[in-house]
This record gives structure tokens, C-alpha cells and sequence, in this order.
């Protein structure tokens, strides 16, 4: 038996043996992550490192700051339509108190 | 996504290693069919010994294509997505450990690339990846 398994072994030759140990132990690597990403998942909390939130927080902080650039924008934009408005308010009482004076 | 720099940034985000081997495994690919295996690839001497070399530069393409596809879509297939990133992971650590087998192998005179180290590096980076995908699919990239 010994003999059959060495002429099996040396007729395939020793390194197609290492290349398929090193195959397998990849697989299991990769099966081994798998089942661990899984049991990570049903744990609960987050296997997330917080400061990868880091990068959504950051966004949220830009996104703050445009809406009050914009929001700064349509104030002056308002200040800009009293002022008119303001002026035409003065434009017609001048027109009016003319019109009275007549 | 949008093609800004930026936009390719925020859009792969820490998936950025995932896009690198799937353009390497792409770039392979193109690169075996340009100047086909009889030229002395010797990274891919335990591969060809089971495979052809059009096989394997197929391979090579149609993963990389794969998990860029699955890269892009990026939330889109929820529940496909974290899949085919996954498989694809794991499949790429095999080609990358056979790839490395072979190089390190070779007797020193035959020995003129550099590219063992990469495939060792990279043959981790893609078991991770296989834990990344899996495990961290609800909380970026929309699902993926």
C-alpha cells in the first residue's frame, strides 16, 4: 500500500500537491471570511471603525455650509428688493403729495 | 458619480483596493491577449499547466470586468452586489496565490520580475476584501 501511494505520489509529482494545499488554504481562508463577515453582521453593532463615518460627516458639514452660503445670498438679494421697494415706496409719495398739491 | 476626481473618490471610497486589482486583473488580461503566453510569463507557469492562455486571459477579463461592474453599480444591487465583490475577491486571491507560487518557485537565474511581492500583498488585500464585502454591505455604498 505504501508503495502504490509513493509511486501515486511521484508520478504526480510534488508540486501539484503544494499548488492545490495552497489553493484549498486560500479557499478556506475565504470561506473562513465569509462565515466571519457573517457572524460580524448578525452580532449588531457596528464592525464599521468609526472614523470611517467620517467621511459622511464631513459631507453633511459641506452641505451645511452651502446652504448658508445660499441662504446668505437670498438675504442680500432681500435686502437688495426692500431697498427697492423702499425707493418706490418714496417715489410715490412724492407723486402723491405733488398730486395733492395741485 | 460624477467623473470628477472627487466624485470617483467619494463614489468608491474605501473600495479604492478592490478597483485596483480589478484593473490589474483587467490590465492582465489585455496584456496576455496583446502579446499571447508563449512569451515567458513565468507568474503564470502553474496556471498554464492546467489552463490555456487564451483561457486564463479570458479569466482574467471577465472577472476584473465583473467586479468593476459590481464596483460601479455600487448600492444598486443590494442584494447581488456584496456577492459578486465577494466571489470575485476570492477568486482573485487564488489566481494572485498561484501567480506568487510560481514566481517563487523559479530558481534564482530565472527569477526577473519583481512581481512576487505584489501578488502576496495583493492576495490578502483580496481576502480581506471578501470580509469587507460581506460584512460592511449595509453600511456603505448604499448597500454595497
Amino acid at each position: 500500500m505504501e508503495g502504490a501511494s509513493e509511486k501515486a505520489f511521484g508520478a504526480l509529482g510534488q508540486f501539484p500537491i503544494i499548488q492545490a494545499a495552497v489553493a484549498i488554504l486560500i479557499l478556506l481562508g475565504g470561506v473562513y471570511m465569509i462565515f466571519k463577515a457573517y457572524m460580524d453582521k448578525s452580532k449588531g453593532p457596528d464592525p464599521m471603525p468609526q472614523w470611517l463615518m467620517m467621511g459622511p460627516l464631513h459631507d453633511m458639514m459641506e452641505a451645511v455650509h452651502d446652504i448658508a452660503e445660499e441662504s446668505r445670498k437670498s438675504n442680500d438679494l432681500l435686502k437688495e428688493c426692500r431697498d427697492a421697494l423702499l425707493a418706490c415706496k418714496s417715489a410715490l409719495e412724492l407723486i402723491r403729495n405733488e398730486s395733492r398739491l395741485r | 458619480m460624477t467623473c470628477s476626481l472627487r466624485g470617483i473618490l467619494l463614489h468608491f471610497n474605501n473600495r479604492i483596493s478592490e478597483v485596483a486589482a480589478a484593473c490589474v486583473m483587467l490590465g492582465i488580461g489585455v496584456q496576455i491577449i496583446a502579446a499571447p503566453v508563449p512569451t515567458d510569463y513565468h507568474a503564470l507557469d502553474l496556471l498554464l499547466v492546467y489552463v490555456s492562455g487564451d483561457m486564463v486571459a479570458a479569466g482574467f477579463i471577465l472577472g476584473g470586468a465583473i467586479r468593476m461592474a459590481a464596483l460601479i453599480a455600487n448600492g444598486h444591487w443590494p442584494k447581488y452586489g456584496p456577492w459578486i465583490r465577494s466571489i470575485g475577491a476570492l477568486a482573485g486571491a487564488l489566481l494572485w496565490s498561484q501567480m506568487f507560487l510560481s514566481l517563487i518557485v523559479l530558481p534564482a537565474e530565472k527569477l526577473t520580475s519583481l512581481n512576487a511581492p505584489f501578488c502576496l500583498v495583493f492576495t490578502c488585500v483580496e481576502l480581506l476584501s471578501v470580509y469587507r464585502a460581506l460584512a460592511m454591505r449595509d453600511h456603505y455604498g448604499r448597500g454595497v
